[in-house]
């Protein structure tokens, strides 16, 4: 008999990004000294609007099969797992670590304060362990790529993947073999742990109203694919128009 | 044959997980230049072959950085970013200053080794169906594209070739031996049509197809319908017999007009547009879906 006391963390992705935008900013590119970005940073990016949309732009985040940053997520999240390893068998406890927010990540907004990935005070960051609202582009299989690079075995109580889906990806008989197909790569990858989610012509309404947390909201014709909040209105609409008929 | 793994291309764009570009999950290259100028073109940013500048308006944060262009081709007036497209010539300066990428650029120049090491890294969702679509474009008016295909099917994985037709014979038998499944995009089975809407004849195109069928390849063939141009009774007939003379009796495809091109072009900075009157109705497509027995 062993008592289990599970320790999770959350904001994983952040964290990574955190410190891979000072990297990029402070160390590789030489944009600002690293003193510069915490004082820019404590008055939440306050005239420095140009610094933040580079920022928030430029660089290639967790989530979009980047060897360079998904690195560094995979790093973090052993040294967690040491960290929780070396609590084993105090008082008869074992010490196994996961990743969750599940909702949380909703209410520790109101008290986040500004990141160097050019996110604001207040903003909502990541859910679970997936990447950082808004910063993956290249899609689903580039986000279970970048997630799947941890040693997930070393979070064995859990580190939940979150991946949307457009309504038109899901549809039919070819949206089926393509759940299937990313089930299977998830699986073959070493994942253990993920949510499909199917999201809601709604958010295409939120994005034309918020186009800066759906920056990575692409949407795909046969043969065509935009991203959704680079279009004017009118083509936004048809798009919407689309998916909601279903065709 | 074997491939140059070294050989040079130009692409537009890869975009992965395509579930609509041949079976299974796909890993799209688009690839530039074409020798087509159809004025219901969906990609105009992949007619041209050389890399050019895209503009996304609605993500430039009137900051100004972009003044530093040598050649004046970005203004800025009463708050409003003008860009003079004529002055550009192309170094892309702008596009890698610019801090919030409404400067993109549109052409890549990749090896064919390194397109393939992109599109492997998807390898663990393609199962037994998925792999790799040659979009554009016309894939094959970069002869390297040949090249891409063969390199692909010596690492095994499934190679799809989504073309227009139009392209030198010779590239044909290298291209049938190293492609799995042929998306074969016909516009117009009239001649005189063809020639105002596309610029050129499709007699080449239909050659092609000819050549290829007999050659053994496996096509598919996508019929693209466009309101008032192509959608009459007489070209679907001819498009039905199209389908009759092709061997591999792949299942065609109706692909619908759709207005979404020129958004592209305003980012291009082109006019033009989408024209919804080209939109074709339901019935037309049921009709013409009726005359190809699908
Ligand atoms: S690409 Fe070069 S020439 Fe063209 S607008 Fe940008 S900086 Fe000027
Ligand atoms: S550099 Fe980019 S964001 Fe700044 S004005 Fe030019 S296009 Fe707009």
């Amino acid at each position: 008999m062993y008592n289990v006391y599970s320790p999770h963390i959350g904001g994983l992705a952040d964290t990574v990004n955190f410190l891979y935008a000072v990297k990029k900013l402070v160390f590789d590119d030489k944009l600002v000294s690293f003193i510069e970005l915490i004082g820019i940073l404590a008055s939440n990016w306050e005239g420095h609007e140009t610094l933040r949309v580079l920022a928030r732009n430029k660089y290639a985040y967790y989530g979009n099969d980047s060897d360079e940053v998904d690195e560094l997520c995979a790093r973090l999240l052993n040294d967690f797992a040491d960290g929780c390893d070396a609590l084993n068998n105090r008082s008869g406890y074992i010490f196994p670590g996961g990743v969750s927010t599940f909702g949380r990540q909703l209410q520790w907004s109101k008290r986040r304060l500004a990141c160097a990935h050019g996110r604001k005070a207040g903003e909502v960051l990541a859910a679970n362990a997936s990447p950082t609202p808004g910063s993956d582009h290249i899609g689903a299989t580039a986000v279970i790529r970048s997630y799947c690079k941890c040693d997930l075995k070393r979070v064995p109580t859990g580190a939940a993947l979150d991946i949307k889906l457009l309504p038109s990806l899901v549809k039919g008989e070819e949206g089926l073999d393509a759940l299937v197909s990313l089930m299977r790569g998830f699986v073959t990858l070493g994942g253990f742990f993920m949510q499909p989610d199917v999201v809601d012509v709604s958010v295409l309404r939120e994005a034309q109203r918020e186009p800066e947390s759906h920056q990575n909201l692409s949407v795909r014709v046969s043969g065509w694919n935009a991203r959704f909040v680079t279009l004017n209105k009118e083509w936004q609409d048809m798009i919407i128009d689309q998916n909601e008929s279903g065709r | 044959m074997k491939a140059d793994a070294k050989a040079k291309l130009t692409v537009s764009a890869i975009q992965r997980f395509c579930m609509r570009d041949g079976p299974g999950v796909r890993t799209t290259v688009f690839l530039k230049g074409c020798p087509l100028r159809c004025k219901w073109c969906h990609n105009p940013e992949t007619q041209n072959a050389s890399p050019e500048l895209l503009y996304y308006a609605k993500k430039c944060l009137n900051c100004q950085a972009c003044l530093a262009c040598e050649q004046g081709a970005h203004s800025f007036s009463e708050g409003r970013h003008h860009i003079d497209k004529s002055k550009c010539v192309s170094c892309f300066k702008c596009a890698g200053i610019c801090p919030s990428s409404a400067l993109q650029i549109s052409g890549k120049v990749m090896t064919v080794e390194e397109i393939c090491s992109e599109a492997e890294k998807d390898l663990a969702f393609y199962g037994e169906s998925g792999g790799i679509t040659l979009s554009g474009g016309e894939p094959l008016f970069q002869p390297a594209a040949v090249d891409l295909l063969l390199r692909c099917r010596e690492k095994g994985l499934n190679t799809v070739l989504d073309t227009c037709g139009y392209f030198p014979p010779e590239l044909l038998a290298p291209a049938v031996a190293a492609t799995d499944l042929f998306l074969w995009d016909i516009k117009d089975t009239d001649d005189e049509r063809h020639k105002k809407f596309t610029g050129v004849s499709n007699k080449t195109i239909l050659e092609n197809l000819r050549k290829a069928d007999e050659l053994g390849a496996i096509i598919k063939l996508r019929f693209i319908l466009v309101n008032g141009v192509n959608s009459d009774e007489r070209h679907y007939e001819k498009c039905a017999g199209l389908c009759r003379s092709i061997r591999s009796g792949v299942k065609p495809e109706v692909i619908p007009y759709h207005a979404f091109g020129g958004v592209k072009s305003e980012f291009l900075l082109k006019r033009g547009g989408g024209r919804s009157e080209w939109i074709p109705t339901e019935e037309q497509l049921a009709q013409f879906r009726e005359y190809l027995g699908i």
